[in-house]
């Protein structure tokens, strides 16, 4: 978290820095048209003065004209070009930075997207791209203007006579002072009326996302007292809040009023000419220009907030793009075989609280591991760190003798495929999905593989066959992609496989479909298998017991039965359930391609 | 824009409103008033009549005092306004959810709506707190002293009205134009979004099979592609972003230049002709405003259709005298049944399911 204020504007603008030239110009003539602006105002003095002559001379009347509509044209070229420039900035700069989060996606754990993180990823896309672009796009430009123009305008004024311009400025110390007032009074409520803020949305979430339960339980009425209770409350401290600050802050608006400014001016011209330290005509330019100053104060208010959400986002994406990536190896090693080894792992989502400790396991070529435990006991994350979702705190896992990180990200995957439960399939044909590992695979292989994995039929029923596309005419239920994934991993034709149980629990129509699909694919080859019904793995040739992130228990299911263990407590309680009476289960390599 | 506002808020509300936007006329109406009264001090003052400028003043001096008067009573009754209104709102809002079919609130629908009970309450209310008042006043104000001028010098005011429907036409271009344009942008951005979200979720296929160049060429593409659209399209309304504040500061340039000829044909006094230059300049600078007002509008509405779809829903009907059921049996008698926007229609024949007895189905 930046405290000091030199770093809180250091995110933003270092991503501004590309398109700082643009910007910069883009400011400056924004700043040149705010100033052209007050052509037309500036030019009725010199008018009145040529016109109140005994003989006005035409052609100074009609220079000072022709000057006015100058400035006009001064103001239009430099204020589009100005836009022109902003917005091309700020498209740039938009496209840069999504180049730059894209690119580091690519290269982050596989295991960071979580579903908090997609949140993230999501919310840094949208709305925080949205307010920096906001900052660049319409709140600098609006501001430079807002702040130049009256800016140039007294100077101007303080030029002519600074004893008429600071009595036309009579009014604005009441200004600040009321002002601060209300900031005052505000800070001290702040937290008064944050905290209401924070109870009315809390009630409105709870209300809107709880609909459903609501009336499904008949609470309804109940639960609409309790909110119309909470918006009351909420309107009470809101009134009691703001209602004092609101009526300091219209007098303060009030005392720089258009209708004040022009008095004071003009009282000021009419006491400065009666005692004859000015002629009229020198009073125009302050009754013209008096209200121009007048007008920003308005809009400078809201300044800060545009800022401040701008920097927030800034940091926000900022740490984002400082994600952790996963190391790619200098020199990439190749591995020898295909035994897949953790040696001594420890890992955890967050430093200092360990998912998984010190766990060694070895998967011997060939043979089935099957990983069992309570709930949270961390099955699913060891397996995820084989197809190096994430890299260990400490320890290794081996593929072939060499530790992941040693190894190529093609070579790692070319040994190791993974089936988990969030199936994802690319937008592209089903034909293209199953060939993915292998491009050049033929229409034969590629049937094939679909049939093993029982979706050959599923496949044919769709509009164009193979042809289909994922997501467009091809629309697939969870059970149906979880075994076109698998067809996919058959065609990978991997030494190692990764599963998770869970994928065939997605759909329970195609769930027997599933278990022959991934029978299939188990068939002669090393895998790591997640298991849950404790039935279908009573063959595996190694049945490792998970307790709170440790190995308890290893060996076959008749060594681990008769050890009187955690499985032995495990396995009675799963029978007494009856849960393996319904019969589905992982054969052994009897299933072939 | 108005009906959907009451629609939204309620007819209850429409009093407060009413008693503000009259609030705010009077503010305008005397705004307009006291820029007019410098015409007079001017003149004095240009033809050295410092007892006439005096009086003058005074008079000038009782409206300013009046014109801040009125200033801070609208802006209590807006504020009244927006109290009020903010309650009307989250309690009709509340009311009409409790009154929509459970299956109306799909996963889908659950984060907008909450952005909108909760930021978007808010935003409609700030309203009253901001946007009515510009809004008002930038339109009153200028017609006021265009009522004036037309007792002054008909034909400054003649030139005045001309300028109005130039204007107009500018404003009602201008954010047309503009509206358009952030549609398509903000469209483009929200491609560009999608691609990438995609590609994110799609990293362990991406990476397992290799796809890693292919799918990264193809999204900077896609990115790129989607790039281009903004920028050409920003480009080709730069013009229309200014265009507002261009045309007031052409509309006073020509109101000056016409005066300059009045002037110099010698038919109207100079001083008085001054003097009127300057009123001028208090017509056409309050419209900026306009601009201003208009894009908080903008925001406001986008949010009011939201709301507005909401309460346009319709809902379960419920009977006015509710009976309980005798037991527990369900009974569907010709029941059917469609899911919005699905083409078939589910059929049921009779079917009694007597009392304690399970059915599957499948």
């Amino acid at each position: 978290m930046s405290v000091n204020r030199r770093e809180e504007g250091a995110a933003l603008r270092a991503l501004l820095r590309p398109v700082r030239g643009r910007i910069t110009a883009g400011v400056a003539l924004q700043a040149l048209a705010g100033i052209a602006s007050l052509g037309s105002f500036v030019a009725i003095y010199p008018l009145a003065v040529a016109l109140l002559a005994d003989e006005p001379d035409g052609s100074t009347v009609w220079w000072i004209v022709a000057s006015a509509a100058l400035a006009l044209v001064v103001r239009f070229v430099a204020q589009s070009l100005s836009y022109l420039l902003m917005h091309d900035a700020d498209m740039e700069f938009q496209l840069r930075l999504r180049r730059r989060i894209a690119d580091r996606l690519s290269r982050v754990p596989l295991g960071w997207y979580s579903s908090r993180n997609s949140a993230t990823v999501k919310k840094a896309l949208a709305d925080d791209v949205d307010s920096m672009h906001y900052l660049v796009a319409h709140a600098l430009p609006d501001l430079t203007m807002a702040l130049v123009t009256p800016v140039a305008a007294l100077v101007y004024l303080f030029a002519l006579d600074w004893r008429l311009a600071l009595v036309t400025l009579v009014t604005t110390p009441v200004f600040g002072v009321l002002f601060r007032m209300t900031g005052k009074r505000g800070g001290r409520q702040h937290e008064r009326l944050a905290g209401a803020i924070v109870g009315i949305n809390t009630a409105v979430i709870e209300f809107v996302q709880g609909i459903s339960v609501i009336k499904a339980f008949g609470q309804r009425d109940k639960a609409s007292e309790r909110f119309n209770k909470a918006v009351d409350d909420y309107m009470t401290t809101f009134t009691a809040v703001k209602g004092p600050l609101m009526s300091l802050s219209s007098l303060a608006y009030a005392s720089v009023s258009p209708a004040a400014m022009l008095a004071a001016s003009l009282g000021g011209g009419t006491l400065f000419v009666a005692a004859d330290w000015t002629r009229p005509v020198d009073i125009l330019p302050f009754v013209l220009l008096g209200l121009a100053i007048s007008a920003p104060l308005v809009v400078v208010t809201y300044a800060p907030q545009a800022l401040g959400q701008a920097r927030q986002a800034a940091d926000r994406v900022a740490e984002l793009l400082a994600t952790p990536t996963l190391a790619e190896p200098e020199r990439p090693l190749t591995p020898s075989g295909h035994v897949a080894e953790f040696h001594d792992v420890t890992f955890g989502y967050t430093a200092g609280s360990p998912v998984l400790r010190n766990i060694d396991l070895t998967l011997e070529p060939g043979t089935v591991t099957a990983l069992v435990g309570p709930s949270g006991a961390g099955k699913s994350t060891l397996a995820a760190l084989l197809p190096r979702f994430f890299d260990p705190d400490q320890g290794s896992v081996r593929v072939g003798g060499i530790d992941l990180r040693d190894m190529a990200a093609q070579e790692l995957y070319s040994h190791v495929a993974f089936v988990f439960q969030d199936v994802r399939l690319l937008r592209a044909t089903v034909a293209d999905n199953i060939k993915m590992a292998r491009p050049n695979a033929t229409s034969a292989e590629v049937q094939a593989a679909a049939r093993a994995a029982r979706c050959h039929d599923r496949i044919l029923e769709l509009p164009r066959g193979y042809d289909s596309v994922v997501g467009e005419d091809a629309v697939l239920s969870g059970g149906e992609s979880q075994r076109i994934a698998i067809a996919r991993a058959l065609l990978a034709d991997t030494p190692i496989i990764v599963l998770d149980e869970a994928t065939a629990f997605v759909d329970p129509e195609a769930e027997a479909g599933i278990y022959d699909a991934l029978s299939a694919l188990i068939a002669g080859r090393t895998v790591l298998f997640v298991a849950h019904r404790l039935h279908t793995i009573v063959d595996a040739d190694q049945i490792v017991v998970l307790e709170h992130g440790r190995v308890a228990e290893r060996g076959t299911h008749t060594e681990l039965l008769d050890s009187a263990g955690v499985y032995r407590r495990l396995w009675e309680a799963y029978t007494e359930s009856g849960a393996h009476a319904q019969g589905n289960r992982i054969d052994a390599p009897e299933a072939a391609l | 824009m108005i009906r959907q506002l009451i629609r939204v808020l309620g007819a209850d509300q429409i009093r407060p409103m009413r008693s503000h936007a009259i609030a705010v006329t009077i503010y305008a109406a005397l705004q307009g008033t006291a820029f007019a009264l410098l015409v007079p001090v001017l003149r004095a003052l240009l033809d050295s009549d410092e007892e006439g400028a005096a009086r003058w003043l005074g008079v000038l001096g009782a409206v300013t005092a009046a014109t801040c008067v009125a200033y801070y009573v609208q802006a209590k009754q807006g504020f009244a306004t927006a109290v009020s209104s903010t309650g009307a709102l989250y309690r009709r809002f509340g009311d009409r959810l409790a009154q929509l079919s459970v299956g109306w609130f799909s996963e889908a629908r659950l984060g907008p709506l909450t952005r909108l009970a909760t930021a978007g309450v808010g935003e409609i209310n700030t309203l009253f707190a901001h946007a009515l008042q510009p809004l008002i006043t930038s339109i009153v104000s200028p017609l006021t002293v265009l009522v004036v001028m037309l007792f002054l010098d008909w034909r400054l005011a003649a030139a005045m009205a001309a300028t109005i429907p130039l204007l107009h036409v500018t404003y009602r271009w201008s954010t047309a134009a503009v509206a358009r344009t952030d549609e398509v942008v903000d469209e483009a951005i929200a491609q560009a979004n999608n691609r990438i979200f995609e590609f994110a979720q799609s990293q362990p296929v991406i990476r397992a099979f290799g796809r890693a160049q292919k799918e990264n060429d193809w999204l900077d593409e896609a990115m790129t592609e989607q790039h281009d659209i903004g920028r050409r399209r920003l480009r080709r309304t730069t013009v229309a972003r200014g265009a507002f504040g261009v045309t007031v500061q052409l509309s006073i340039t020509a109101l000056i230049a016409f005066t300059t000829m009045l002037a110099l044909r010698g038919t109207v006094d100079a001083a008085q002709l001054i003097a009127l230059a300057v009123l001028l300049v208090r017509f056409s600078e309050p419209v900026v405003a306009l601009s201003e007002a208009g894009g908080a509008l903008r925001m406001v509405r986008h949010r009011l259709n939201q709301m507005d779809e909401i309460f346009q829903t319709p809902s379960l009907p419920e009977p006015t005298a509710p009976r309980s059921p005798a037991d527990a049996g369900i009974e569907l008698s010709g029941v059917r049944f469609r899911y919005p926007g699905a083409p078939e229609m589910a059929e049921t024949a009779e079917a009694p399911r007597p009392h304690s007895s399970s059915t599957g189905s499948t």
